[in-house]
């Protein structure tokens, strides 16, 4: 990515507007790129200690606002996903560990790992390839229609619905996959401990021996899962929401590297590392929620 | 996928001598072998590993042996080095053009030719060997006898590009994951081994650099690199992940610190350095090769993600992730997608199995099973 923010600019307007030596270093000298790194990291990091994030270079506004404007968009993408992992993926983990040993189970699990190694974006294109492109049924990128804004609140909903679909079936599949074999190896390991021989010698059907007994002992190292999706949701959202043209933060930090839009960058890189620190904080909280014998410090 | 593996039973004329005990490595593979799917994986790899080496081979315009004006000469090495290539070709205007400049320029002159007539580069003309029309170029490249996984918008044939693309796959995940390798063993050997202030120290750097969702990091070090290559592309990979191995290698430094042997080497005076590398590291490293293992596939995930944005190894270079993205720029060329993505699919799925091959293998709970 050879250039500075400010000659990458220049060239994307006129190629044959060359900015003047006097001009360039004016610019410069505005948006603080005159001085050393370290100089201007610092004076970024006070910035962001008022809640400055300073202003992009390329699109003239604010960072803050851009990510605002942003974040709702990738969360639709990623929260849904990881709702939708957790909803499917604890019936299948629970009936692959019912099932073990059956051709079905083995079927469904081989099936499974592969989708595991699956690389999202490839989904990504082979959908769009199948379902928009061949068979026409949803709409190849973006996340509105043109006529958005005339709908009506239903019309708008089922419409942002129809969009999203194939951008969230790749982020699901992948941890779909991991979480379902993540509960089927754990229950193998609890479905073997005393307190299940007991529960089953008591008379207990083996639904309630499964979902009550064994999948409670498994339930609590399956919520901190959370801390380590949401960055690879968070971090597979440039390639995810660049295929489908989707309005979200992936999609400007593209921009802004392909534009040397340092303020955007550094504010984006932020973002995301705040957004997995709020994930790892909700995977803890949820931890001593579940499992009563740690508590949040109250001696 | 095979849960239950029989040991096989020692043969008798082993039993008669004293019997040594197995070291780990010996036994890991042991128990590695018995695994049917992790064992195809890795003959899988050793087949991209053999594509990669011969890959000029296979697919070129280069003939591999030749004789030209009574000498011996390997033009095929130009594909992996330009300077490789004997300047005598420059200097006789060859322009790459070897079936008829040979003959015409030399009547006596032979040569062994690659497997398939095909150019990872450039786009094949009319008539350029005997008989052979030249590729044809956009939508009407589709696979044929002749371009077996097609050709792209330039007429390049995608066959070629994805045979020598297979080195680059292979080199990033070896490549990144040897430096994460290096960076995670040695951070996790001194958390492990001294443990204390310097544990609490190295732990929080760990924790530091995995908030950070890593295609992010990478991306954003990218960003400030002016002219990125290859080279800089897989540097980047490996000192971005190396957090999964210094865990591990974290955990096994502290559970072997402790051990008789360990203490033995303490106590006849062996030097902190030696124990660390000599004694406790070769006991931990098949535990750590799982991390690796899984690294490799991600770190293949990650290459071709990162040219698939356009990002990765410069343009003319062929890469899995380049094709991708030029089959995004026409979904109606699904052999441009199609081919690359699968291939990509089974380097990762193939290191994911032996990952999980090794990841039993030395696990001990699982030793008596």
């Amino acid at each position: 990515m050879p250039g500075t923010p400010i000659s990458v600019n220049m060239a994307m307007i006129d190629p044959g507007k060359e900015l003047s030596k006097a001009d360039e270093e004016r610019m410069k000298i505005a948006y603080g790129l005159d001085k050393p790194w370290y100089q201007s990291y610092g004076v970024w990091v006070q910035n962001v200690l008022q809640l400055d994030f300073g202003r992009s270079i390329s699109r003239k506004q604010p960072v803050a606002r851009l990510i605002k404007e942003r974040i709702g968009p990738t969360l639709i993408l990623s929260l849904s996903s990881l709702f939708l992992t957790y909803l499917l993926a604890i019936p299948m983990g629970l009936y692959s560990s019912a099932r073990q040993g059956k051709l079905d189970e083995s079927i469904v699990g081989t099936i499974l790992y592969m989708l595991y190694s699956f690389p999202s974006f490839v989904a990504a294109l082979f959908l769009q390839i199948y379902l928009a492109n061949y068979l026409g049924w949803l709409p190849l990128y973006g996340m509105k229609s043109d006529g958005y804004a005339s709908m009506t609140a239903a019309q708008q909903t089922w419409d942002i619905f129809k969009h999203a679909l194939m951008p969230v079936i790749c982020y699901t599949y992948g941890s779909l996959a991991y979480y379902s074999r993540f509960i089927r190896a754990n229950m193998h390991e609890v479905m073997r401990q005393d307190y299940i021989r007991t529960a089953r010698a008591k008379g207990l059907g083996p639904i309630t021996v499964l979902v009550k007994h064994g999948f409670r002992n498994t339930f609590i190292p399956l919520v901190t899962l959370i801390g380590l999706t949401l960055p690879s949701l968070l971090g597979g959202s440039v390639i995810i929401e660049r295929i489908f043209s989707w309005p979200g933060m992936g999609q400007l930090y593209f921009e802004s590297i392909l534009e040397r839009d340092y303020p955007t960058i550094m504010g984006l890189t932020l973002m995301f590392s705040i957004l997995t620190l709020a994930g790892q904080l909700l995977a803890d909280i949820f931890y001593a929620m579940a499992d009563p014998r740690i508590k949040i410090a109250d001696h | 996928m095979q849960e239950k593996s029989e040991e096989k039973p020692e043969s008798t004329s082993q039993q008669k001598s004293v019997k040594k005990s197995p070291n780990f490595w010996a036994e890991t593979w042991q128990r590695f072998k018995g695994r049917k799917m992790a064992m195809l994986a890795l003959i899988y790899i050793g087949f991209l590993g053999f594509v990669a080496v011969f890959a000029p081979a296979i697919a070129g315009t280069k003939p591999i042996i030749c004789k030209y004006k009574g000498h011996i000469y390997f033009p095929a090495l130009g594909y992996f080095r330009r300077e490789w290539e004997n300047p005598i070709f420059q200097k006789d205007k060859f322009r790459n053009r070897y079936p008829e400049n040979l003959q015409k320029k030399d009547a006596d002159s032979w040569a062994i030719w690659p497997l398939v007539y095909q150019d990872p580069y450039r786009r094949i003309y009319d008539d350029e060997w005997k008989g052979l029309p030249g590729n044809p170029t956009q939508e009407t490249g589709s696979p044929s006898l002749r371009n077996w996984f097609g050709t792209d918008q330039r007429g390049v044939d995608v066959f070629a590009q994805m045979v020598h693309g297979t080195t680059i796959a292979l080199l990033v995940g070896f490549v990144s994951m040897g430096i994460a390798g290096v960076i995670g063993i040695i951070v996790g050997a001194l958390a492990g081994f001294y443990g204390k202030w310097i544990d609490m120290g190295l732990s929080r750097l760990i924790e530091v650099v995995m908030c950070i969702p890593t295609l992010i990091l990478i991306l954003a070090i990218i960003a400030i690199i002016d002219s990125p290559t290859i080279w800089h592309m897989m540097a980047i990979i490996g000192c971005t992940g190396w957090t999964g191995i210094a865990r591990l290698a974290r955990a096994e430094f502290m559970k072997l610190r402790e051990s008789d042997f360990v203490l033995a080497a303490k106590t006849t005076g062996v030097g902190q350095f030696r124990i660390i590398f000599r004694y406790i590291l070769p006991n931990s490293l098949a535990p750590v090769l799982v991390p690796i293992t899984f690294g490799i596939a991600a770190a293949i995930l990650i290459e071709s993600g990162l040219s698939f944005l356009g990002f990765g190894a410069p343009p003319p270079n062929p890469s899995w992730g380049t094709l991708l993205n030029l089959g995004r720029q026409n979904l109606q060329m699904w052999w441009l997608i199609f081919f690359p993505g699968m291939a990509i699919f089974l380097a990762v799925l193939a290191y994911n199995l032996i990952g999980e091959g090794l990841q039993e293998a030395s696990d001990p709970r699982l030793r008596d099973a």
